[in-house]
């Protein structure tokens, strides 16, 4: 029976605290690796051995919590995405000694939902598609299980993260070395564009045991025969629907074509688009769903467009506010600059407004977006700064005064998340670069989008015209209210 | 004050204290009232601590021996928030599936061990069902009576070994239980014979 490991060696530094969400206040670039510290190399512990029993109840085993060196206790408040679990702790996955160690000292008390529902499954060795958004614990959820399953008695690649940004590869991977310092060995790599490929082939003759990358640079190592994923058991894509967008997705192919025929695959996504829908038929095997999103719905939404020049926009927009009866509305323009000369022309125009966009602090952006809920102005300007839909009732109308890159920030601008009964209006003011845009947000999100008629009907987005059932009205009409 | 006569009512929004006949002080938010059923509901702060949550409690004014209201409030009360439907029925149907599965065990007459068992896989694993006495994991691990590590039976591959580990681990925790009520147990002795 192998002696359970207690110890810390000295050479130990406290770490940033990570929890998945923050981003680290500084980064190395080019290649990560973790090393063993200096002087005595961790003895594994024998996989499946019990820990044994000692008088008077107390295991053995439970002096290393004592050992850790935690963080501060973070006393943030937090939103339901991270705190609504089911109870879980991080010692019901059966987990490492040396990983659970790695996640405590990262200030990772309890799993998040995310965490909850993707660990055990991932550990089960079952695909899954699971739907979360950013900064709810979602790198844990799929780094946890994936260093679990790393053997570091094998010396080859045996789990890939693709991400599509490089910012969030070298995120992912400071994550990963920070999580696995105990492990007692393992070697992750980031690998991105933008970089010295040499410096990458070089650090590839070395052991690596997980790479953390972005589709190009990692299949250019790929075709040069440098890296080696033939024998990758576990895959993960970390924001798929932008992984599996136009730009990405034949790279993608080229990637899973190189795998072994039995891999695991993990696709975390905030959107479904058409693109993940293909893909997971495709690729992965009776995927395990997820999804903790409050269902993003354009559902009683009524949506339009109107096809103008850019120069006939704000005459455009002049038109809507005399012509709509508006509760309240958002304007959504693509830039902060574009916000800030538009909020001057409506003003100019003689309509009350507020605007905010993401060079505001974030205090003042909460002040004047907490003094729009309560009604003080009528219409917001702003870009895109919700990751979950705008749910403020008053809101009846919707304004895409330039229209959205992509399918997921349409759905973010105009989407409400599962209420009945709450019609509304969107109106995408669309030029001739945004054609091909609007067919295909349309085709992503299987939603209709009319050209803009002379008049909209009152009862689609205005709360008194919204017509009553037929038993309603025969009821109203028997007792006399209707005249 | 007595209770409300028919054309009376406490206006939502209103801060009332209730005395209960088993003598417990209830206090919070009126959210709603009903005369013909004599049903108050009562937003309160929450049981757990959490200030971003609430208890609501509903009370039936039978039996209230003592209702005082605290601060009434006349203004026309806020529109009452609107209810994801489909989140509540997913819930309801995901509890009543727990029950079900729960209550299926005991009629069949499945060990403790076994129903202790069921519930360490589940609260982790939700794919997990009974098939007469064997337990059935995601489709791929059977668990058959004595419900041992060695009765883990499925394709080989990580489903299997998972399960096995979770199923080992279940039982080194229930055992390390058993020592320390014993242990707790032996701790009471002394102090007795100490007092003694």
């Amino acid at each position: 029976m192998a002696t359970a490991r207690t110890e810390i060696p000295a050479s130990v530094m406290p770490v940033t605290k990570q929890n998945g969400q923050a981003k680290p206040m500084s980064l190395q670039t080019g290649s990560f690796s973790s090393s063993t510290p200096s002087g005595k190399t961790p003895v594994m512990p024998q996989k499946g051995s019990s820990i044994p029993q000692s008088s008077g109840g107390i295991r053995f085993g439970d002096d290393w919590k004592k050992c850790l060196q935690l963080p501060p206790k973070d006393t943030r408040v937090r939103t339901t995405d991270v705190t609504a679990t089911k109870g879980n702790e991080f010692e019901d996955y059966c987990l490492k000694r040396e990983l659970l160690m790695g996640i405590f000292e990262m200030g990772w008390e309890k799993p998040s939902p995310i965490q909850e529902e993707s660990i055990p499954i991932a550990l089960s060795g079952r695909d899954i598609l699971a739907r979360a958004k950013n900064g709810t614990g979602k790198s844990g959820a799929y780094l946890i299980p994936l260093l679990e399953r790393i053997d570091l008695k094998k010396d080859y690649i045996q789990a890939i993260v693709l991400v599509p940004t490089r910012e969030l590869a070298l995120q992912v991977s400071q994550i990963s070395i920070n999580m696995s310092k105990h492990l007692g060995g393992i070697k992750v790599m980031a690998t991105t564009g933008g970089t010295n490929l040499r410096d990458d082939i070089m650090r590839l003759d070395e052991i690596v045991h997980v790479i953390i990358a972005t589709p190009g640079r990692i299949l250019d190592l790929i075709k040069k025969g440098v890296a080696k994923v033939d024998k990758v058991q576990m895959a993960v894509m970390d924001e798929a629907d932008k992984l599996l967008s136009q730009d990405f997705v034949v790279l993608i192919e080229d990637i899973i074509s190189f795998l072994p025929k039995k891999r695991q695959i993990l696709l975390y996504s905030a959107t479904f688009p058409i693109s993940v829908q293909k893909f997971m038929t495709k690729h992965l095997q009776k995927p395990y769903e997820i999804n903790l999103m409050d269902e993003l719905t354009l559902k009683g939404i009524t949506q339009y467009y109107a096809y103008v020049t850019e120069r006939q926009k704000v005459h455009c927009l002049n038109t809507l506010f005399s012509r709509l009866q508006i509760n309240q509305s958002i304007i959504f323009c693509n830039s902060t600059q574009r916000v800030e000369l538009l909020a001057k022309k409506i003003t100019q125009l003689g309509y009350s407004c507020f605007y905010i966009h993401a060079k505001m602090m974030q205090e003042y952006r909460n002040r004047v977006f907490h003094d729009f809920r309560n009604g003080l102005c009528r219409n917001l300007v702003c870009t895109d700064l919700f990751t979950r839909g705008i749910d403020i009732q008053a809101v009846n109308v919707v304004i895409n005064f330039d229209f959205p890159k992509n399918a997921e920030t349409y759905l973010h601008r105009i989407g409400r998340s599962g209420r009945y009964g709450h019609l509304g209006l969107a109106i995408n003011l669309i030029t001739s670069e945004d054609r091909f845009n609007l067919k295909g947000i349309e085709d992503q999100l299987m939603t209709d989008i009319k050209p803009i008629p002379s008049s909209i009907d009152k009862s689609l987005y205005v709360a008194e015209f919204h017509s009553m059932n037929p038993d309603e009205e025969e009821a109203a009409h028997k007792t006399g209210e209707l005249n | 004050m007595a209770a409300p006569g028919p054309g009376e009512y406490f206006s939502v929004g209103s801060h009332v204290s209730c005395l209960t006949c088993l003598g417990q002080r209830l206090q919070g938010e009126v959210v709603a009232f009903d005369y013909p059923s004599k049903m108050l509901t009562l937003k309160c702060p929450s049981s757990s601590g959490k200030p971003n949550l609430s208890d609501v409690i509903l009370i039936n004014l039978a039996y209230v021996s003592e209702v005082d209201i605290i601060n009434d409030r006349t203004e026309t009360p806020p529109p009452l928030a609107s209810l994801n439907i489909s989140k509540l029925a997913n819930r309801a149907r995901t509890e009543k599936e727990d029950k079900l599965s729960q209550a299926y065990a005991i009629s069949a007459g499945v060990s403790i061990e076994g129903q202790q068992l069921f519930q360490t896989i589940h609260k982790t694993i939700k794919d997990c069902k009974w098939q007469e006495k064997n337990i059935i994991v995601m489709d791929d691990v059977v668990i058959s009576p004595p419900y041992q590590v060695e009765n883990c039976k499925g394709k080989e591959g990580s489903a299997l070994s998972h399960i096995r580990k979770i199923v080992e681990k279940h039982f080194r925790d229930v055992e390390s239980q058993k020592t320390m009520q014993r242990s707790q147990a032996q701790q009471t002795q002394k102090d007795s014979s100490l007092s003694s």
